[in-house]
């Protein structure tokens, strides 16, 4: 192998010229799929902590079965009473990967000025737990929920320019009760906050929920939220903690953010998509460029071929004399392609681009990461496809009849 | 028993439609340690003969024997396997790879064999002392002359230790004097190496040091003295 390398090495040196294109194309190529899948890597992770702190999903979040589907028709049906809530956070709360469990309740309703009114979307939530699953997330985005002010709910400010409502001015929330009453309740409008969705920042309120429990007249939640002290753990506990339930009797439903999120699915679906056709093309791109090279080497040293086969070579031998060789172009190619990646990924992180994604309300950072495992990946999977497209030229050189091959001009 | 032994062997080649017989019915042997030459015109079959022999070319009808063994029904790898530890192949055009140097050209048979790298470079080493060029152990092929380059591929036929060499048209590449120094470079190192040479000429000055003339003419043997 060490004589296949060294030969591979040296005529790739020999045809400088010839070699430094298909480096160069290697590398372009890698660098493409490095710096888009880079891309891709920071929207995702941006997307997930959207969601998961943003939208304030938590991790995972626990529910009665079927209250996705029917919870609106019957929402006292699927509520967790306050013994549950009780009983099952002092069950969650003893897994060490569990960091937080608090309960949620959504409601809606109407909200009016006393003029106007419109339609509301609110998440009734623990104002402290609030915090904790926010963390530093977005903090200028603000809707953070003051505990002092048991009445104040969070207005998204779309919602709040509609009906021409500041800070510390009231409204009034109107809502169906559990039981179906129609139940009214002053609320004062604490922070203003963006959620960054178009599609939900004129219908957002973050409410207090021991507020949202009164506005619904409930004394429980439909969902317990869990935040974990690792996104990785996800799936894990997941599992874990749905058997330790059921082991328990409690007969819950628990999904991952991943399950809530539509939209970090859609635009995950669509990044693949596009990923995989980028890929693909390079791809092509390589194989053409090392069936090329190897092509017109192979021509090249039809007599040098003729030669070793001559001297005991073997036809297998030589397939991977000229497959050492293609993979070493793609090996020269990858490294360049790292360097560039680096560079690249650097000078467009230092730039500040900055662009509104779809269905966004404010401009996100262009950013890309650098993911060594993907770049890993990437490289291998160019090197096995440069050793296929080399075997193509090499397998016509192994094929040689000796005598024709050293009677070659 | 001869070294190499040819029976009744043939050889046609496809031209098109058109079909060539370049050997015709060859009963052949060469005893070990012969010094040979094979010698005709031009298109007299010579070369078609020694790819035969060195296991390079399949015949169309015949049994060749090397050592005692049938050669003719071997598998490629077969043959692959006894031209490296068997065979010594010195070529018109000397054939060097040329990417490597000197030395890794001479090198090249012991590590096709999977013989060790330091094993093979001393092997190598004491061929190259051999034909006098240990000097130029570093040089790549296109810094050397002719002659010099020849002497390398000799080297190299010889470095495994052959039972057998065959050079064909060894010295059709060189001036008078050259080809007369690798003629007695190669009939040295017959005699005391007790290397069997079987090569193709047309000049007949080389053909007063050898052993036996074997003359070709249209794919027959004419005359063997």
């Amino acid at each position: 192998m060490m004589n296949f390398i060294k030969l591979g090495w040296r005529n790739i040196l020999k045809n400088r010229r010839r070699s430094l294109i298909t480096v160069l194309a290697v590398a372009l190529g890698f660098a493409s799929i490095n710096l888009f899948s880079g891309y891709i890597h920071n929207v995702y992770d941006g997307l997930a902590e959207q969601a998961i702190r943003g939208e304030g999903l938590g991790h995972l979040t626990l529910m009665k079965p079927g209250l996705l589907k029917e919870g609106k028709l019957e929402p006292e049906k699927f509520l967790l009473k306050s013994d549950e809530i009780q009983r099952i956070t002092g069950l969650l709360s003893q897994d060490e990967t569990v960091r937080l469990v608090t309960p949620r309740l959504a409601v809606s309703g109407i909200v009016s000025n006393g003029k106007v009114s419109t339609i509301f979307l609110g998440e009734g939530m623990v104002p402290e737990d609030m915090a904790v699953i926010r963390g530093d997330f977005r903090a200028d985005r603000g809707g953070a929920l003051d505990r002092a002010r048991p009445a104040a709910a969070a207005f998204a400010s779309d919602l709040a320019d509609m009906l021409g409502l500041k800070q510390n001015d009231y409204a009034v929330l109107v809502a169906s009760t559990v039981e179906g009453l129609t139940n009214a309740l002053d609320v004062d409008v604490g922070e203003l906050y963006n959620t960054g969705n178009a599609g939900t920042n004129d219908k957002m309120l973050l409410l207090p929920f021991a507020f949202a429990q009164r506005l619904y007249d409930t004394e429980g939640a439909d969902r317990l939220i869990v935040l974990l002290r690792d996104r990785a753990q996800t799936f894990e506990a997941q599992l874990r903690l749905s058997e330790k339930l059921r082991a328990a009797g409690l007969n819950l439903e628990i999904k991952t953010w991943l399950e809530l999120s539509s939209f970090y699915k859609q635009v995950k679906g669509l990044f693949d998509m596009i990923f995989a056709f980028i890929f693909a093309i390079v791809i092509v791109i390589v194989m053409m460029s090392i069936i090329n090279t190897m092509s017109m080497a192979v021509v090249e040293r039809t007599r040098e071929i003729g030669t070793l086969r001559a001297l005991g070579m073997r036809r297998w031998d030589i397939s991977w004399l000229f497959s050492v060789e293609g993979v070493l172009l793609v090996v020269l190619g990858g490294l360049v392609g790292v360097a560039l990646t680096l560079v690249l990924a650097w000078v467009v992180n230092q730039a500040g681009f900055s662009y509104v994604p779809p269905n966004n309300t404010d401009a996100v950072l262009l950013q890309v990461d650098v993911v060594p495992w993907v770049m890993l990946q990437a490289f291998l999977f160019l090197g096995l496809v440069a050793a296929l497209a080399a075997l193509l030229p090499a397998r016509r050189a192994a094929r040689m009849v000796i005598v024709d091959a050293m009677g070659h001009v | 028993m001869p070294l190499v032994e040819l029976r009744g062997v043939g050889k046609v080649y496809q031209l098109g439609s058109t079909q060539v017989e370049a050997l015709a019915n060859i009963d052949f042997q060469i005893k070990a340690q012969e010094f040979a030459a094979i010698w005709g015109p031009s298109g007299s079959g010579k070369t078609s003969l020694l790819n035969l022999i060195g296991l390079i070319d399949s015949p169309s009808g015949g049994e060749i024997y090397l050592g005692g063994e049938r050669v003719d029904g071997l598998t490629d790898d077969e043959l692959a396997r006894r031209r490296n530890q068997k065979i010594g192949f010195i070529f018109q055009h000397f054939n060097l790879v040329p990417v490597l140097d000197a030395l890794e050209n001479i090198m090249l048979p012991l590590q096709i064999r999977g013989v060790r790298a330091d094993q093979a470079k001393a092997k190598a080493r004491s061929r190259l002392r051999e034909v006098g060029l240990e000097d130029q152990w570093n040089k790549r092929p296109d810094k050397m002359s002719g002659g010099q380059r020849q002497r390398i591929a000799i080297a190299r036929a010889l470095v495994g230790d052959p039972a057998l060499v065959i050079a064909d048209e060894p010295t059709a590449n060189l001036d008078s004097a050259t080809s007369r120094l690798i003629v007695d470079l190669m009939r040295e190192l017959n005699r005391r190496d007790q290397v069997t040479f079987i090569f193709s000429t047309h000049d007949p000055r080389l053909l007063e040091h050898v052993d036996r003339r074997v003359r070709l003419e249209d794919g027959r043997i004419v005359a063997t003295e």
